[in-house]
């Protein structure tokens, strides 16, 4: 019989459930079963992403009041309902979906990076980190001792520690002073409270913590584990007390908005308050992961595949951003970071461009491009996505659905492009995560539109050369240089250039070198 | 009075208590926080104090899963007042502070495995459950001084001796773990400490003989055909059966049939259980090596003895270490054996 089933039950595990026998078996181990259940933390039990559903499932359905599936799946075709002036579409997803705010500090928890809480005050940020602590086998109390609040006083001191007053006094080199490092240096899990009230000098201490993973005072240092991140700020758009620095926000990976409460679950509320239920403190031990499974966890996410067809679609996608044709006299310069670097306003740059689709040009909706980082994170979330839904192989959904939290601070919208002027793009001035969205399928439609999947010549270049230069005769080189200059020569026949043919266009005179580099050097041999 | 142990407990994970209590008062109402409090004092103290003095660093995780346990118990009625059986309670105060040890080591898998194993022996008539908590205190005495002894193996002893205090349907499993465990199991479990030979031998003769019990002579010097046991009453009397009952053979054990029901019988020298059948399937009538007369004369192999009671006897069947009787003037079942 499980105990205080609506805030300590774990969903059971979706297994093949098969019909009971009444035949009596008498199994000498039905001696420890009974009444009482065993919640001994299941290592090794279950598999991890089992292990971790359950825990989202937990969440949802006993801790946070969150009923918004904002991230959708369809197992085949769904119902959708149009409503008000705005024809606001209401879906009925076929397949499991879930609760952004609740998934993605999870997928944070599993992958150990770095999630911002952005949204009014007084709507649970805190307290859903605070529970992904507790998911790290933390006590509630530690984990809220543990919590860094920024405030406008907050010191470099406050952040790390300090060095020991006697030392200070007493010692000949820095060497002899020790340190008194703060305590949530070393946790698996660490939370930073309204972050963008923290001054400038420290929120630099941060970077370092936050970048290179370790901190130092008086050249001391002291290197911290791997960890996840949470961070939270009332006003994401870098207001505060003090202008969050452009590094530091750089380096959160994931933007997640805590949604507005549904008056309809005051309910839920008001049980809580008359039962004084704390969710925090009933954290079932069956969902709490040892530091080990966190450790085993990071490395199955690593382990799923990312087909090649779902990675030319996101290649695709980020290639439409960087490209600015005027920006610079040669190919490779030309692009919007160059504009950046100069100091000179973008939209002067942009203006000069002309002629183009400035709605159907992807690339006119941003101020920038997307950085390494940005990618190797869409693609760690993507992964994380997929396996926390059983899956061994990311599908194009879930590419889909993660995107918009992981550009949602790596994308600057050009709100006044011809883009956002329409009326049907409208939303997208307020509406980050729809914009991307919206983005990320313009970006899938023009990619079916040119056929890639099947018809992508510059891809099959790439493939000859990925299976290796061993072996290749002279013959064999100039016949792929010639094909490469032919296809070169193809792209020059389109009279406006985006983004993906830029790109196209760069990975060409790319192979080109690398095959004219081989073919100088058997010539030499 | 309680304990300084029990006191730092109580004022760290104060707040995580009273979360607790809310949340299973919500589904409970009947909980009352005076008796959540009272246990505290009666039952976790000795606890906490056995662990502080074993391994004083694990006290607070024990302290949680042992609050939560208890939360459960008294929702469930089966721990303070309105409690329906008081193994568990006994079990708190006498045997769980003698298993610290490995308490300590898993306190949510410990805590329930033996509350429940407490509550199994208690619900099941004829099982001895205070002869189980006393054998489990020797059990942790001799094996707290053996390193190699986990929480895996107190269980695995817990469970033979579970079955050695009456849970006789366990019997086939209690004796697969003695052969198949290390053999430590078998012998802090069985008692013979001293010499390796006779734990092998203690194992072979349990699963050949089952009228034979560890301790007992080695071999009778003059074996005879006895009552062993007899087993079930009327319902009116506190036993399983509406009318008197009538015996089948079903494979190594005994299938009774009493009117509309039918149950299964397990028995051997360390006690006899009865358990409704279920679709457990048909039994045979097989009397084979056994021989019965009307008078009550039984023999089996050249062994025989008259026995009064069997006399006019209304059903019988056997396997070849046991005959089981019925009288159509009783609702008792008479088991015979050799020994």
């Amino acid at each position: 019989m499980p105990l205080f089933d609506a805030f300590r039950k774990v969903s059971q595990s979706p297994t093949n459930p098969q019909k009971p026998t009444t035949k009596p078996v008498f199994d000498v181990a039905d001696l420890y079963r009974g009444p009482v259940q065993d919640a001994t933390p299941a290592t090794g039990a279950i598999p991890l992403d089992e292990k971790l559903r359950q825990a989202y499932f937990w969440i949802v359905n006993s801790a946070i009041i969150s009923p918004h599936y904002d991230i959708e799946y369809n197992d085949g075709p769904f119902q959708s309902y149009t409503i008000g002036d705005f024809k606001t579409r209401i879906n009925l997803p076929s397949g499991q979906s879930y609760s952004s705010y609740v998934l993605l500090p999870l997928l944070t928890f599993a992958t150990r990076r770095k999630c911002l809480f952005i949204g009014g005050p007084g709507r649970g940020k805190t307290a859903s980190a605070l529970l992904m602590g507790v998911l790290a086998g933390y006590p509630v109390r530690e984990v809220k001792r543990a919590m860094q609040h920024g405030q406008p006083q907050m010191t470099i001191s406050d952040l790390l520690g300090n060095p020991l007053p006697a030392d200070l006094v007493n010692a000949q080199t820095m060497d002899d002073i020790r340190i008194s490092w703060r305590k949530w240096l070393g946790m698996r899990v660490k939370i930073v409270d309204e972050y963008n009230r923290i001054p400038t000098r420290t929120q630099s201490a941060l970077l370092t913590l936050m970048a290179d993973n370790y901190a130092e005072i008086l050249d001391h240092i002291y290197e911290c584990p791997e960890s996840a991140w949470y961070l939270t700020a009332n006003d994401e758009a870098g207001g505060g007390t003090y202008q969050v620095i452009e590094a530091l926000r750089d380096r959160i990976d994931v933007v997640v908005q805590a949604l507005a409460f549904n008056m309809r679950f005051l309910s839920d509320l008001q049980v809580r308050i008359e039962g004084g239920v704390k969710p925090e403190e009933l954290v079932p031990t069956q969902i709490i992961f040892t530091e080990a499974e966190i450790d085993q966890m990071s490395a199955q996410i690593l382990t799923v595949e990312l087909p090649v067809p779902i990675r030319r679609r996101i290649e695709f996608f980020a290639s439409q951003f960087e490209f600015l044709e005027p920006a610079a006299d040669q190919l490779e310069y030309k692009t919007k970071d160059t504009v950046r670097l100069s100091g000179i306003d973008l939209k002067q740059v942009t203006a000069q461009e002309t002629g183009k689709d400035k709605i159907k040009d992807l690339g006119a909706q941003t101020r920038n491009g997307l950085s390494v980082r940005a990618l190797f994170t869409l693609l760690s979330y993507a992964k994380a996505l997929a396996y926390f839904r059983g899956n061994a192989v990311v599908a194009l959904d879930d590419v889909r659905q993660i995107l918009p939290f992981v550009l949602h601070d790596k994308l600057a919208p050009e709100t006044d492009s011809a883009f956002f002027d329409a009326p049907e793009n409208a939303f997208a001035r307020t509406d980050r995560v729809g914009w991307l969205r919206r983005l990320f399928d313009l970006a899938c439609g023009e990619y079916d539109r040119l056929n890639l999947d099947k018809e992508d010549p510059v891809g099959r270049l790439e493939s000859e050369f990925a299976a290796g230069l061993e072996g290749l005769g002279e013959t064999d080189v100039r016949n792929r240089l010639v094909k490469i200059e032919r296809e070169l020569s193809e792209l020059t026949k389109a009279k406006k250039i985006y983004g993906h043919i830029y790109d196209d266009a760069l990975k060409l005179k790319y192979l080109h070198q690398r095959y004219t580099n081989y073919l100088r050097w058997l010539r030499i041999k | 009075m309680i304990s300084s142990v029990l006191e730092a407990v109580v004022r760290d994970e104060r707040e995580r208590f009273n979360a607790l209590f809310a949340a299973a008062e919500r589904e409970h109402p009947n909980l009352q926080g005076a008796e959540v409090l009272s246990l505290l004092g009666t039952k976790l103290d000795g606890l906490l104090v056995a662990v502080a003095a074993t391994r004083p660093e694990r006290v607070v995780a024990v302290a949680r899963a042992a609050y939560e346990v208890m939360l459960s118990l008294l929702a469930q009625e089966l721990l303070g007042s309105r409690a329906r059986m008081r193994a568990v309670a006994n079990g708190w105060t006498e045997l769980l502070p003698a298993l610290a040890p490995w308490v300590c080591d898993s306190p949510e898998r410990m805590l329930a495995a033996v509350c429940n194993a407490l509550v199994n022996l208690e619900r099941t008539p004829g099982a001895r459950v205070d002869d189980w908590i006393t054998a489990m205190k020797t059990i942790a005495a001799s094996a707290s001084q053996r390193a190699a002894v986990g929480v895996a193996e107190i269980l695995q002893m817990g469970q033979v001796q579970a079955w050695m205090c009456g849970m006789t349907h366990y019997r086939s499993g209690a004796l697969t773990t003695l052969e198949t465990a290390p053999t430590l199991v078998a012998e802090v479990a069985l008692g013979l400490t001293d010499d390796r030979s006779n734990v092998r031998e203690a194992c072979a003769r349990l699963r050949s003989d089952r009228w034979w019990q560890v301790g007992a002579p080695r071999t009778g010097a003059n074996p005879e055909v006895r009552l062993m046991r007899r087993v079930g009453a009327f319902r009116g009397f506190g036993g399983q059966f509406m009318q008197p009952p009538k015996v089948q053979t079903w494979g190594e054990e005994f299938m009774v049939a009493s009117g509309d029901d039918r149950w299964l019988l397990f028995a051997d020298a360390y006690g006899a259980t009865l358990h409704l059948a279920g679709s457990a399937g048909a039994g045979t009538a097989t009397l084979a090596p056994w021989k019965i007369s009307a008078d009550g004369v039984v023999s089996l192999r050249g062994l025989s003895a008259r026995l009064p009671e069997l006399a006019g006897f209304s059903s019988a069947a056997a396997t070849p270490s046991t005959l089981a009787v019925t009288s159509a003037t009783s609702h008792a079942i008479w088991l015979v054996g050799v020994g």
